[in-house]
């Protein structure tokens, strides 16, 4: 398998994963294959899909479409702090889709620092090879403001809103009851996890830890959550079984939860990563060393999530056989 | 949308009976309100208003679902019609993603691409419709139309 080949077979299928994910949130799409049974996180999924939407246009569109329905439900301010923790590339798609939306409902306060572009533009959709798609005809100015040539934006109106007793909209279930702050996601947490640190909420939902400290406490308060004192001064929060009922569709089979942000942003990596690599002129010798160099680096990603393993390759593996297999593993943990 | 008598009709405006079936089906399988709709065909410069190419009656596959429901699918040659002056209409998106998923050949692209231009006889459309064929690959159907 050729490098060429490899992104080509990522990126095909991470948007084959990308309709399954949209899906599940309420995207019109013919169906909705299976529910995964994990919790989709609708911030972290909009930064991934800026990059794998631009190889299928519909794809892309619907998305738009999902994200003007469901606005009130989206937490923008969440969505720049994860994008800047995480370094995800595209910012400048995520913004431009932001000012399209915008458009449409001007009750939303959608802004981001992103210079709007002066120079020449580049076409927005390109297929799997990165070829750019067919360019001619008038384009999208919002898109055009932000170095993107791609057609009008038409909003076709078929997404729904999310469905509350879906596993995967638990996040936004939560968010429709406690509203756009650190509330919803630190409960989430709380009901899928036995116990928890406030650093660690923090660092998995991606809020300030004052934050999750802060709401910690107050919902303290409540005496739906209790502290626990354990390894000296550390307190540990958490929620009894018999106070989860009402926060979950179905408390006795809880959702999973996965902190997706790292896994996003190691496929964004290794997709560019994988890109530069195949374009520049250098010996075989160093591409494989360039490409073992890549896969630590979004391994250690992955590691961020939980996810040890998936690119971690046999000792004196070829590089053929080191991406086969990552494939391989990745199609078994994101189905 | 076909008559008794297997016959093309105007589908602007859909029948009462249509919509408040539709709307029932909406609400019973969550879908939204307008998923049945006429949009291609609703306004005198509409699909079905300029003209549908010719024989797409005769093209089409019948599907019968149960004694009650029968769906009428528009073929691949009619699909690279209506995604022709789609693409030209939209500019890059979803619709040049779906006419290359149909793998046109030279010659289906020409009978699209003049059939698009009795629906759009601006220079402009021309231009642009030029241009696509250009782009797709089509050089020589660009010089000939």
């Amino acid at each position: 398998m050729s490098l060429n080949e490899f992104n080509s077979n990522l990126r095909k299928y991470l948007v084959h994963f990308l309709w399954r994910q949209w899906a599940q949130l309420g995207l019109a799409s013919a169906s909705v294959e299976k529910g995964d049974g994990w919790i989709i996180d609708p911030e972290a999924l909009w930064l991934f899909s800026a990059t794998f939407a631009r190889f299928d246009a519909r794809l892309f569109d619907e998305i738009l479409d999902w994200i003007l329905k469901n606005a009130a439900f989206i937490n923008i301010s969440r969505l720049k702090s994860l994008a800047r923790r995480f370094g995800f590339d595209e910012m400048n798609v995520v913004a431009a889709m932001a000012a399209v939306v915008r458009q449409k409902n001007s009750r939303l306060n959608w802004r981001f620092s992103i210079a709007e572009k002066t120079g020449d533009a580049t076409p927005l959709f390109l297929d799997v090879s990165e070829e750019p798609l067919p360019d001619f005809g008038t384009y999208d100015e919002t898109f055009l403001r932000f170095g993107f040539k791609r057609g009008k934006v038409v909003f076709r109106g078929l997404s729904r809103q999310f469905n509350a007793d879906m596993s995967a909209c638990a996040l936004l279930r939560l968010r429709a009851f406690f509203g756009i702050n650190a509330r919803a996601e630190t409960v989430l947490y709380l009901l899928t996890h036995d116990m928890a640190h406030p650093s660690h909420i923090a660092r998995e939902t991606g809020f300030s830890q004052k934050n999750v400290q802060d709401t910690l406490v107050d919902m303290s308060g409540s005496g739906l959550v209790y502290q626990a004192k354990l390894e000296g001064r550390k307190k540990m929060y958490f929620m009894k079984k018999e106070h989860r009922a009402p926060f979950l569709y179905r408390p006795e089979n809880p959702p999973q939860w996965i902190t997706w942000s790292p896994v996003f942003r190691g496929l964004q990596i290794l997709s560019n990563g994988v890109s530069k690599i195949s374009s520049q002129p250098m010996s075989e010798l160093l591409k494989a060393a360039e490409l073992r160099r890549l896969f630590g680096e979004v391994q250690s990603k992955f590691e961020q999530a939980g996810l040890a393993g998936l690119l971690t390759p046999d000792r004196g593996s070829s590089d053929a056989a080191a991406m086969a297999s990552f494939l391989s593993e990745l199609k078994k943990f994101l189905g | 949308m076909m008559n008794m008598g297997a016959e093309l009709v105007s589908p602007d405006p859909l029948p009462d009976e249509l919509l408040r079936i539709a709307s029932q089906v909406a609400e019973d399988l969550d879908l939204p309100e307008a998923w049945l709709n006429n949009g291609p065909s609703r306004e005198p410069g509409g699909l079905y208003q300029v003209g549908l190419p010719k024989g797409i009656g005769r093209r089409l596959t019948q599907r019968d679902f149960g004694d009650r429901l029968t769906i009428y699918y528009v073929s691949r040659i009619d699909q690279i019609y209506f995604k022709v002056f789609a693409a030209v209409d939209s500019g890059p998106g979803r619709h040049v993603d779906d006419l290359m998923e149909l793998k046109p050949s030279p010659d289906e692209m020409e009978k699209a691409a003049l059939w698009a231009m009795t629906h759009d006889r601006s220079v402009e459309f021309q231009m642009v419709l030029v241009s696509m064929l250009r782009q797709m690959g089509f050089k020589d159907v660009a010089e000939r139309i």
